[in-house]
């Protein structure tokens, strides 16, 4: 096998990136090779040479670590802040949607069911065409309980004041 | 490796969750490897300090795409494309398309090109020595060599970062030792 294939090979083997079987080949290859086993003993020479040699390589600045951390927390605020506005924002639009719905339900219903408002006293207030929609409403609940067997008399008159 | 890349994925999800304390972690973790591929690099300290903030505030702001299972490999890719875009952008000390160019580069660490007579190298010296031979190597040989010596990045990862081939990866890797062993043959009785 040629030097240099040997080199590819036992620098593979120094990445675990050989394969079983390519492993086993180049280990049978050291003990039988004098000039491959002092190859691969080379390598490892120059592989510690170089740990010692850089055992004292200078780290960056305190203050850039600084500047690192104070931009991973910039950039944590700016998702959390995005992830306000894309989960929470419609959910608080839906909610602010429904009080405003609920709201002008109220304001349109209360004023027909305010305190002492009696069905009587409201009648009173109401124009012809709303008495007869109320009195053909009324039918239609009779039917209804007529159809359920249930007699009218049976059923809660109802109060003035419900709310 | 891949217990060390689970670590990665969870502190990276820990803070994606609002831990900050999670990426100071990881800068720790990567420091020593990813700013002594840098260094040798730009060969600077105030530029291999530029680098690593800049390297670590791109990965920062990319963390929420990041998608790979090899951290490290991913910081040295943006490590690689970050030297190389900054190389184009100044007067490239360092070159990668231009052999001539970088076989001139000079020294680093006030080595000299002539090497020291075996009995007077001391230790210091030796350490000297084998660092100025690194510097001297092309860009694209020293850049293999020392993904695999700081930070034992497999070849595979090597080759994808460098867009090459993994046989030409490890062609780069044998290229640069054997420059090494020739320019450190003196010193080898010491080592």
């Amino acid at each position: 096998m040629k030097t240099n294939e040997i080199e590819k090979m036992l620098l593979l083997n120094q990445s675990g990136e050989l394969s079983a079987r390519a492993r086993e080949r180049l280990e049978s290859l050291l003990a039988a090779d004098p000039a491959a086993r002092m190859q691969a003993e080379e390598q490892e020479t120059l592989r510690n040479a170089w740990r010692q040699a850089t055992a004292d390589t200078p780290l960056p600045a305190p203050a850039v670590l600084q500047r690192i951390r104070q931009e991973a927390a910039n950039q944590g605020h700016k998702r959390k802040t995005a992830r306000l506005i894309r989960f929470r924002l419609p959910a608080v639009g839906i909610a602010a949607a429904a009080a405003a719905m609920i709201a002008l339900g109220a304001s349109l219903y209360l004023p027909l069911r305010s305190p002492g408002d009696t069905p009587s006293a409201r009648m009173a207030e109401m124009d012809p065409v709303d008495l007869q929609i109320e009195a053909a409403l009324e039918v239609i609940d009779n039917s209804m309980l007529a159809l359920l067997e249930i007699s009218p008399d049976e059923v809660d008159p109802p109060s003035g004041n419900d709310s | 490796m891949m217990m060390q890349d689970t670590t990665d994925r969870t502190q990276i999800e820990r803070y994606l969750r609002g831990d900050i304390g999670a990426l100071g972690e990881l800068v720790e973790r990567y420091r020593r490897p990813l700013f002594g591929f840098i260094f040798r690099m730009v060969r600077r300290q105030e530029d291999a300090e530029e680098v690593f903030q800049e390297v670590w505030l791109k990965a920062i702001r990319n963390l929420s795409r990041y998608r790979s299972n090899r951290f490290l490999s991913w910081l040295f890719r943006i490590a690689h494309n970050t030297i190389i875009d900054r190389a184009r952008r100044q007067k490239p000390e360092v070159h990668f398309d231009d052999q001539e160019t970088t076989d001139r580069l000079a020294f680093h660490a006030g080595g000299s090109s002539t090497p020291s007579p075996v009995a007077n190298l001391q230790e210091q010296d030796m350490h000297q020595h084998i660092q100025s031979a690194v510097a001297q190597l092309p860009a694209e040989q020293r850049e293999v060599f020392l993904m695999r010596m700081e930070a034992e990045l497999p070849f595979k990862e090597i080759a994808r970062i460098q867009k090459t081939s993994i046989n030409t990866a490890l062609a780069r890797m044998s290229y640069a030792l054997e420059k090494l062993r020739r320019a450190l043959a003196e010193d080898y009785s010491q080592l």
